[in-house]
């Protein structure tokens, strides 16, 4: 496995412009097309999102953690934070027919990835999310 | 998301002027889910008032999250502010 990205990020929407590019540079350099790397790159955007807004709520001074590394022509994604604990069963993927603001992150996080899933945290963490893609 | 709640707030304040509107967004090259609820918030707030909402210009790169969220045949969309007259 070759880490390509472990770095804390400040819990700031200010801070995403920079998660985007630098995921995205680590997925070109990784072998993504462009448009594969723009997918994580998205997906990712929607899972720092989620944090900021419900784990942490908006508070400041708060950071989250993101690995990203390549293994067997799969990228993957780790998300670590330390914001109110997350229960993946109650995650809300909303039907798209339903024509609302809101409830769409999840939904292209699991549509412009492979998998998604929330795994036991390593110490020091509280929530540990791992998104799967495929290399294309 | 860093500028959302500002589009958000000017979509939401051009409506209550009781006209229609368009959203120009030439200069928007990447939109993520809290800009697409932005755009829906709008688009539903006008249909309520009965007034026109369209997007004008709409780039590759945010035409494809229009298309993720199966919005790309709900809005309205034009190539330019002209055409849509």
């Amino acid at each position: 496995m070759s880490m390509l990205i472990s770095h804390a990020y400040p819990a700031d929407a200010a801070a995403l412009a920079d998660v985007r590019e630098n995921v995205r540079t680590a997925c070109l350099e990784a072998g993504c097309s462009a448009e594969c790397a723009g997918e994580l790159v998205l997906a990712v955007n929607e899972a720092c999102m989620n944090i900021i807004q419900h784990g942490y709520r908006y508070a400041a001074g708060e950071t989250f953690t993101l690995r990203l590394s390549v293994l067997g022509g799969r990228m993957l994604v780790y998300l670590l934070d330390n914001g109110a604990r997350v229960d993946e069963a109650a995650l809300k993927s909303r039907e798209l027919d339903d024509l609302r603001p809101g409830g769409l992150g999840v939904r292209f996080m699991r549509e412009l990835t492979d998998s998604v899933n929330y795994l036991e945290a390593p110490q020091d963490f509280i929530n540990c999310l791992q998104m799967v893609k495929r290399i294309y | 998301m860093h500028s959302s709640p500002g589009a958000r707030a000017a979509i939401l304040d051009a409506l209550k002027t009781g006209r229609g509107l368009l959203v120009d967004l030439s200069a928007v090259s990447y939109m993520d889910s809290s800009g697409v609820a932005s755009l829906v918030e709008g688009y539903q707030s006008a249909r309520k008032l009965g007034l026109r909402f369209g997007l004008v210009a709409v780039s590759l790169p945010v035409m494809s999250v229009l298309k993720l969220a199966r919005l790309d045949t709900v809005f309205p969309l034009h190539a330019s502010a002209g055409e849509a007259d």
